[in-house]
């Protein structure tokens, strides 16, 4: 099995490589269109902003291809933190800008509190839909390593796929098909977060 | 619920040619605790939240240092926070690219402000890790200090946190030097001064010496997170006692599996 870990040339993919290692499947970096083709499944991590992953993947012309590979031949992709936030519509961080648009909503900042402090820094504990095979095998309650200060919110109901609080409820992971997203660091989550890779690789 | 972390600090001496890890006190006096990636294995075993590397070696140390995150990224997958001789956006991206999530950074801040916000906007505000450096004065406000503890940089610790702050910083930790490898416990006044002045998350260093001091810094600040690195390495207790306790006290802690 050969993933790809679309690369943003902005670093810190080091961990996803490795995690993904781990679990036993093999890795290549894509950084240009034809890449996106050579690999069984995608991993679109995250990187800075919203708009800064939005702007890598342009730069490096990768939208189009993206798009191809997902939505029309059907390659099973996975979002980490900002590169699940990125398959919404749209992003309000840094004055707005669009997403890639394969799930309807908008990329939000979360509420805070005075004891809900941003960025959301920790783990927490996800509830997630236990039928989707990316969740497979996982204890109830699991926690999982979060970073982030936005939150994805997809307008249909059936596209979270986990949730978590701080404060407020939000989407922890999006899902449909083929298509999986994750609020929380799987490369970063320990044993879980490890399980995580393994079903989707090996699972979905 | 968002949970409590306790953070080993693992600092290395990273002039030698096999780096060391050692504890401080006072920011001197090192005594050497073993090697850094065995640690580093050891307390991720021992349910460790989050590890964060500081190199002590400056420039001169910084491959070496980055080859010992590179190698403690390969295996431990969780939350790493690395810093120590970071003076320029090259280096945070180095460390992240190491394998790092958080850059932890103090003196060229201080030296050069605007570097916090073009970390920030390079790589999020969620990476960059605001190390503040005090020793408690005899009267009045803690200054901020440099240069591993050696120099005064006349800013007022709250005023630093302030303007962290603003230019984007998303996390900050309190390292109260006078405390260092002291066992005598947080510094937990200035903890709690600094946490009515700004929204970050804090995290709580330097003076931790029994499970005790750990449950008082969650139960009496707002801390989101408590460092301990002589604590880790010289007693008895590792993570697993100190979370178990914790959690008894009800601290709320991840749990293990």
């Amino acid at each position: 099995m050969l993933i790809g870990i679309i690369d943003h040339g902005r670093g810190n993919i080091t961990s996803i490589k490795n995690a993904i290692e781990f679990v036993g499947a093999d890795v290549t970096l894509c950084c240009s269109r034809d890449d996106l083709s050579r690999v069984d499944k995608l991993v679109l991590p995250g990187v800075g902003a919203f708009r800064d992953c939005m702007e890598a993947l342009h730069e490096r012309d990768l939208v189009t291809a993206l798009t191809t590979e997902v939505l029309t031949r059907h390659k099973s992709i996975l979002g980490i933190c900002v590169g699940m936030q990125v398959m919404m519509d749209h992003g309000s961080e840094g004055g707005g800008c669009a997403g890639l648009g394969w799930f309807k909503g908008a990329t939000t900042r979360l509420l805070g509190g005075e004891e809900f402090l941003l960025p959301h820094i920790g783990w927490n504990e996800i509830e997630c839909d236990a039928a989707l095979p990316l969740f497979d095998g996982l204890p109830a309650s699991a926690e999982f390593y979060f970073l982030h200060s936005y939150r994805a919110q997809p307008t249909q109901a059936e596209e979270t796929a986990a949730t978590s609080r701080y404060g407020e409820q939000f989407t922890a992971a999006i899902a449909r098909k083929n298509i999986y997203g994750v609020q929380f660091h799987p490369e970063k989550s320990l044993d879980l977060g490890l399980k995580v890779f393994e079903n989707f690789i090996f699972r979905c | 619920m968002l949970k409590k972390r306790i953070i080993p600090k693992l600092l290395v001496d990273s002039l030698q040619t096999e780096p060391t890890l050692v504890t401080t006190r006072d920011y001197a006096a090192r005594r050497v605790a073993g090697s850094p990636v065995s640690q580093a294995r050891v307390y991720s075993a021992q349910g460790a939240d989050e590890l964060s590397f500081i190199n002590l070696g400056g420039r001169a140390g910084f491959s070496r240092f980055l080859a010992i995150l590179e190698q403690s990224a390969r295996e431990l997958f969780m939350p790493l926070a690395a810093g120590g001789g970071v003076s320029s956006v090259d280096d945070a991206r180095a460390l992240l690219v190491a394998g790092a999530d958080k850059i932890v950074i103090n003196t060229a801040a201080t030296e050069n402000p605007c570097i916090i916000s073009e970390m920030a906007e390079r790589f999020g505000s969620q990476s960059v890790l605001i190390s503040v450096d005090y020793r408690t004065p005899l009267e009045g406000e803690p200054n901020v200090f440099v240069d591993s503890g050696r120099r005064d940089s006349g800013i007022k610790v709250t005023d630093w946190v302030n303007q962290c702050e603003r230019l984007g910083a998303g996390e900050i930790m309190l390292n109260c030097i006078t405390r260092d490898g002291s066992s005598s416990g947080y510094d937990l006044l200035w903890i709690d001064k600094v946490r009515r002045v700004t929204t970050l998350p804090l995290i709580v260093s330097c003076g931790c010496g029994s499970i005790a001091h750990f449950i008082e810094a969650f139960a009496t600040t707002g801390v989101s997170a408590a460092a301990a690195g002589t604590f880790f390495a010289f007693h008895d207790q590792n993570p697993i006692q100190a979370r178990a306790m914790m959690k008894n006290a009800g601290v709320p802690m991840r749990r293990l599996y």
